[in-house]
């Protein structure tokens, strides 16, 4: 995808968020209180006119030729985005430092994917993973006493 | 590893002169800054020097100590600080999302803030690559309050004088000042991108070689 395909989609939505503001805001009972956003929104218009027009004209057109999301390796970015929800919610199922040592695990195992030597890379994260947690542990619940969810196994 | 710790030290003095004397936040840290000092009922601008004087020698003084400090530090332990930088990435990078989470949900002891975090990072890592400046989004966040509650104040003051709010905003000469200063900084910034995309358009038909490719998946 483009540069300039990618500053049309932004247009794009910003011109669709500022007509969601904009229908939200007609509704509302007291007009005063509709102002703002109704010249946020048509501000927001604004900008995405000027992104447009900047983008469509001559000069957006060599655009085309550059990449923003070339060298995005989309597989392991698809992989660490699932990880970090999984922490989010693992945090309140089995609790925090336990969905911590998976993640931490997850992420460097995946992170360190292609480097040879599948069992030693594993063994590394696993002692990696490990002593994390544990220094998190310490540091956090132990010496600063920062409350965390409780665990099924820390807590 | 001392001369980029150097001048990202460098650049918090300098951000932070137009927070205190005008209240303007100079950089994404100086927003955040900004923000905190408002949640506390601390408004940030040339009124701080005089009502609360504590506070703004307080951040100066800081400052000072804080620079010396890190001289300090940056010497005792450049010898074993400098092994951070070898540290690999892949180790980094979960190390510090897990340190992220565990001081967002110490704020409010919220799993919903945890989730903020994951929505905000993912969505702040595409607009990174986009070349979305994050600054300008922090500025948004923490000064958009503000330009509602005065945008309606100014409606209602203006209703009371029985005129437009537009007009409103150009019948002091200061604020008619602060407008045209405002469009002047505004056409400014789109004069350059204009220029800096017609410097690139020509560069570009040049070159054919310079040309990025998109990339397989690795």
């Amino acid at each position: 995808m483009s540069f300039r395909t990618v500053n049309i989609l932004l247009a794009v939505a910003c011109i669709a968020l500022a007509s969601f503001v904009l229908l939200g805001s007609l509704g509302f009972e007291y007009q005063r209180a509709a102002e703002f956003p109704i010249v946020l929104s048509v501000f927001l218009c604004v900008v995405a006119i000027i992104l447009l027009a900047g983008d469509l004209s001559r000069v957006g057109r060599t655009r085309e030729r550059s990449y923003p999301f070339a060298d995005t390796p989309w597989m392991r970015l698809l992989a660490s985005m699932v990880a970090l929800v999984l922490l989010a919610l693992g945090a309140g199922w089995i609790g925090f430092y336990e969905s911590a040592f998976l993640f931490l695990l997850a992420m460097t195992t995946l992170m360190a994917r292609g480097e040879g030597r599948p069992w030693r890379t594993l063994a590394t994260s696993l002692v990696f993973s490990f002593c994390g947690t544990v220094a998190v542990y310490v540091a956090f619940d132990i010496i600063l006493r920062v409350p965390t969810p409780p665990g099924v196994i820390l807590g | 590893m001392a001369a980029p710790e150097a001048a990202n030290n460098a650049v918090v003095p300098g951000a932070m002169i137009p927070l205190l004397a005008l209240g303007i936040p100079g950089s994404g840290s100086a927003a955040i800054l900004y923000g905190a000092l408002t949640v506390h009922g601390i408004l940030a601008g040339p009124r701080l020097f005089s009502d609360r004087p504590e506070i703004a020698y307080t951040f100066m003084g800081g400052l000072m100590f804080a620079v010396l400090g890190i001289f300090i530090f940056g010497i005792l332990t450049i010898r074993w600080s400098r092994l951070v930088v070898r540290a690999p990435v892949k180790f980094m990078i979960p190390a510090v999302l897990v340190l992220a989470m565990i001081g967002t949900y110490g704020l409010r002891n919220s799993l919903f803030d945890v989730g903020i975090l994951v929505v905000i990072g993912i969505a702040g890592y595409f607009l990174d690559k986009m070349g979305v400046p994050p600054v300008g989004i922090a500025l948004g966040l923490v000064l958009g309050q503000f330009v509602e509650q005065n945008y309606q104040r100014s409606s209602i003051l203006a209703n009371v004088e029985g005129m437009s709010v537009w007009l409103y905003f150009f019948t002091r000469p200061i604020s008619i000042l602060l407008m045209l200063v405002a469009l002047g900084v505004l056409a400014s910034g789109i004069r350059q991108i204009v220029r800096a995309r017609a410097e690139s358009a020509q560069a570009s038909e040049e070159p054919e070689e310079a040309v990025t490719r998109p990339g397989q998946d690795s």
